[in-house]
């Protein structure tokens, strides 16, 4: 008992020791903040770049196009926040672990195909609350050799508030829209829905923030691709101000909102010193033991020793040792 | 002639040349008996308590037919095809750890930078684009949270040639918070096969279980330390003698306690390789496969063994 005491205190002490000269010193330990840019690993920096500029976001970015590394990411303890760019319309069967990722409290934010049906299934609704499955194409500006919407704010909100009303330089802006009745389909998620902005040509809701069991902000457009010329290539609108401001402005504030992050840090935490101090007495254990097992051989080693000696002396009283008179086997033999 | 006449005859001077002759043969008899006693002693100090392996492996295979290259073949049909692990413990120790995986060839999402040829295997390991960064930024968390991140060399033979090669094993880290739902399935290990030259020809990533899909492939699996046998079934018997495949431990992670000295441990693993999706694929496909078992004892891992084959 007083051992299992002794090692817990070791290890919580090397926790503490090891979490405060990590704070001290790198930013190694400090939140993820997960940027995934599907297939298009530019994209994706530029939105890291963006990003690691802004005080209000003290945290480490790392960039992933890969579905199974973001998959598997997503579970990965020190993630505070998400940022998922999706450029197509591709399910990579990632939508039930969006939702888990919601679900535990944590904070996201989708651009392009985020909020569409078959991109991301129904993490659509539960997620990023479009439920799209149409979009509207924006009006072609030949000397800009861009697609534009003028996108105009709706309630307000912190996160356009620097903003504003503004023409957006993207391609599409996907929406949950009936083609055959040509109204828009409502879209009743659980929680509290925001609309930041909409457009328009049908009034559609393009940016919308969303406070349920996590935080999310979703942005009906902005997908994009690398190929320069194509219209759909996010440098044309990663340079805009109004942009750069928006997409900050979201990350810090699901940053600032986000329940997952100190609770699943904290549970974390006590799982990992387990298996630590677990690991630690059974290493303590093995020294204790292969000591001890040490100590047997060093014994055994001696008795055999000294059986041994022993065993020479008898033999060499019986066998070989001179007689009483002095004179030697040898001598003996040889009649002297 | 009683012992004590004997004697006195010996150290007298007066007995014959044949008692002369018994005197040296007794002296012959006292040099073979020391020499006896003393290599009997330095045998039993220096060789008999040295046993340097604390584990023997006694079956390692599974029971496929193998290619011309010695790669295990798994028919992506009906049949029932099995690996065998069987380890014998040579010297006690306190815990003996197995993890398994199966990893799937992915070789083509393999980018990266040109790495010097004296670079290690970690090195190349982190130079592939995205999962290196991956690999560095969980091992940056991982000291300082404690974090039980398993990185290891391995070699693995497929025909004349033997390639290096470096698992990462990013469970640890991962899975203890994700819920239970989420954990089958998460592909958190890696691996890469370098060439001669250390390049990184192949990378493989998969998952931590005793084969893919655990609840449809494997048909049984059995566990058992010296007399006691614990089997897992898709459906229990009528008899109770078999638990549910689903209860089996969880993410193929087996660990055996206060091991002794010729204790004797098995596992297998019986797996039907029938593709469930073959119905509906117009093009009948294959996977390049590394089945692997790694060895941990007292929290260190002892070696790494590694399957490669084709389903």
């Amino acid at each position: 008992m007083e051992n299992r005491i002794l090692l817990a205190a070791i290890v919580l002490g090397l926790l503490s020791a090891s979490l405060l000269s990590a704070q001290q010193g790198s930013d190694i330990t400090k939140p993820l903040l997960l940027v995934y840019s599907q297939g298009q690993p530019a994209y994706g920096q530029e939105l890291a770049d963006i990003l690691s500029q802004d005080p209000r976001i003290d945290a480490r970015i790392l960039v992933l196009t890969d579905p199974d590394l973001f998959r598997s990411m997503l579970y990965f303890p020190s993630v505070k926040v998400v940022l998922a760019a999706f450029n197509r319309d591709e399910d990579e069967q990632l939508g039930e672990h969006l939702e888990r990722f919601f679900e535990g409290g944590g904070g996201m934010v989708g651009l392009g195909f985020a909020g569409w049906q078959t991109t991301v299934r129904e993490a659509s609704e539960t997620v990023f609350p479009l439920n799209a499955s149409y979009y509207v194409v924006g009006q072609y500006n030949a000397s800009g050799k861009a697609y534009m919407h003028h996108l105009y704010v709706d309630q307000a909100h912190s996160i356009s508030q620097e903003v504003g009303n503004f023409t957006a330089y993207t391609h599409k802006v996907f929406m949950s829209f009936n083609k055959t009745s040509g109204q828009l389909l409502p879209v009743s998620p659980e929680g509290e829905v925001t609309v930041l902005y909409r457009e328009p040509v049908y009034g559609a809701p393009a940016v919308v923030a969303y406070d349920a069991a996590g935080v999310s902000v979703t942005f009906g457009c902005f997908a994009g691709d690398s190929v320069e010329r194509a219209p759909t290539y996010f440098g044309r609108f990663t340079g805009q101000e109004e942009f750069r401001k928006l997409l900050r402005n979201s990350i810090a504030w699901v940053w600032a909102n986000e329940r997952r992050y100190e609770e699943t840090k904290s549970s974390a935490l006590t799982q990992f010193a387990k298996d630590a101090e677990e690991a630690e007495e059974i290493r303590v254990q093995a020294g204790r033991s292969e000591q001890e097992r040490q100590n047997m051989r060093w014994l055994r080693t001696a008795v055999t020793f000294v059986l041994a000696i022993v065993g020479v002396a008898v033999v060499y009283w019986k066998c070989l040792a001179p007689s009483p008179k002095g004179e030697t086997i040898d001598e003996r033999a040889d009649g002297g | 002639m009683s012992e004590q006449m004997a004697a006195d005859e010996l150290w007298s001077g007066t007995q014959p040349d044949s008692e002369m002759k018994q005197l040296v043969d007794r002296r012959l008899v006292g040099i073979v008996a020391i020499a006896f006693i003393v290599s009997s002693a330095g045998f039993s100090v220096f060789v008999g308590e040295r046993v340097e392996e604390p584990i023997e492996v006694i079956r390692n295979e599974w029971n496929t037919p193998t290619d011309s290259r010695g790669i295990y073949n798994l028919p992506k049909i009906e049949g029932r095809y099995t690996y065998s692990l069987g380890l014998v413990i040579r010297k006690p120790f306190e815990k003996l750890e197995l993890f398994f995986a199966t990893l799937k060839n992915s070789s083509f999402t393999l980018a990266g930078e040109e790495m010097p040829p004296s670079a290690l295997p970690r090195e190349r390991f982190g130079a592939i684009a995205e999962l290196g960064d991956v690999a560095s930024t969980i091992e940056d968390y991982a000291a300082p949270y404690l974090m039980r991140l398993e990185e290891q060399e391995f070699r693995v033979r497929v025909g004349a040639e033997e390639y290096g090669g470096f698992i990462v094993d990013l469970t640890g880290p991962i899975l203890p918070v994700a819920p239970s739902a989420a954990q089958h399935g998460l592909p958190t290990v890696h691996a890469v096969l370098f060439d001669p030259n250390g390049t990184v020809v192949q990378y493989y990533r998969g998952f931590p279980d005793f084969f893919l899909a655990r609840n449809e492939s494997i048909i049984d699996l059995t566990i058992q330390r010296n007399q006691n046998v614990t089997k897992f079934s898709q459906r229990t018997t009528q008899q109770g003698t078999s638990l549910l495949m689903k209860d089996a431990p969880a993410l193929g992670r087996l660990e055996f306690k206060d091991l002794r000295k010729e204790d004797q441990i098995f596992v297998t693993v019986a797996v039907n390789p029938a593709d469930p999706d073959a119905m509906y694929q117009t093009v009948p496909t294959r996977d390049a496969l590394i089945h692997m078992v790694l060895v941990f004892i007292d929290g260190e891992c002892y070696h790494v063994f590694a399957s490669p084959m084709i389903w």
